[in-house]
């Protein structure tokens, strides 16, 4: 019993220790940030926890702002507004099961990089409704929908055309990797590449142009230097 | 004929996969090549959120005004921008940018 509590213990406590171990190293690198700014993002940071959220985003953006040399109000509002962000996609995610992977985070995240794209979060609540048995599936749905709402495209219009892209595209295979012609085109241009194959080396121009009959010096058009 | 023919080989040498990709980043052997063209610009340094957003972490080679630096990073999707005695630079032929949450813009590198 008491090793069961100890257990618990250390589970509730390690999570929370780590993430101020991890303030606390940005503090240190950063003299300018205060004891303030600390009590705000770890409030900021229990609110992501609370959601059940890894905070990790946040202090990546507090990151971030300090590589800017972003003041004390801007740090403040970045940091809240990506913690509103997260919290209103764990709220759309309400209908997916905790645990598997994906992650609930790392949907969390697929959905907030979605919204900052311009997609609508009641096209991102009918992914979600649709695909709450995939999570797969809806990380692909919800980038696709990210996709897109750059170039303006949303609503049903928006859901229709990622649940045929994926179709075609195969997400749904079992081994979850989605795969078409452009995706199997780029790995091996990379492989080639890895591999220095002379299929991606661009022939280099040839130095004598062959000989045509009634042309002894090879020369055509207006290249002709005998002209 | 000899410069036309070492002018392509130092311009294969320097840009790589250039021919093949025109969107910064592209893939090359190493990893991904980051690159931007800027005149008079001094020392860039590329900062993004594969490395946490440290600032010191990664200056980027030169030839003239040509900038490039590869980069062994995992897949994924990742947010950066570069930054130059003149101030915070983003690459034009960037696949998208986003905005920062500081009132400005990140450019935005899908690692597939």
């Amino acid at each position: 019993m008491k090793k069961l509590l100890t257990a618990l213990f250390l589970a509730g406590f390690l999570p929370a220790a780590n993430y101020a171990d991890d303030l606390a190293d940005i503090a240190a690198l950063n003299p300018k940030f205060s004891a303030a700014e600390k009590e705000f993002v770890l409030g900021e940071a229990g609110k992501m926890r609370a959601a059940g959220l890894d905070p990790k985003p946040l202090y990546n953006k507090l990151r971030e702002g300090l590589a800017k040399g972003a003041g004390t109000d801007a740090l403040r509002k970045a940091v809240a507004r990506e913690r509103e962000l997260y919290t209103e996609a764990a709220r759309l995610l309400a209908p997916v099961a905790p645990g598997g992977n994906p992650t609930r985070s790392e949907i969390a995240q697929s959905v907030v990089i979605a919204v900052k794209r311009g997609a609508k979060t009641a096209d991102i609540a009918i992914a979600v409704k649709e695909n709450k048995d995939n999570t797969a599936t809806l990380v692909a749905v919800v980038d696709m929908l990210g996709d897109f709402a750059r170039f303006g495209i949303s609503g049903n219009k928006a859901i229709r055309a990622a649940s045929e892209n994926l179709g075609r595209k195969g997400a749904l295979s079992p081994t979850g990797a989605p795969e078409n012609r452009a995706d199997a085109n780029r790995s091996i241009l990379q492989r080639e590449i890895r591999q220095d194959l002379p299929a991606l080396k661009p022939s280099l121009p040839p130095t004598e142009r062959p000989t045509e009959p009634g042309n002894p010096t090879g020369t055509q058009g207006s290249h002709d230097r005998n002209k | 004929m000899r410069r036309p023919i070492l002018g392509t080989l130092l311009f294969l040498l320097l840009c790589g996969g250039c021919a093949t990709a025109k969107r910064t980043p592209f893939p090359v052997k190493n990893g991904y090549r980051f690159e931007l063209d800027m005149e008079n610009a001094g020392d860039i340094r590329i900062i993004g959120s594969w490395n946490g957003w440290k600032a010191d972490a990664q200056t980027m080679h030169r030839w003239g005004s040509y900038y490039w630096l590869d980069i062994d990073i995992e897949r994924g999707r990742y947010e950066y921008f570069f930054e130059s005695a003149k101030g915070r630079l983003l690459p034009p032929n960037t696949l998208e940018t986003i905005d920062d949450g500081f009132g400005g813009l990140n450019a935005v590198a899908v690692i597939e």
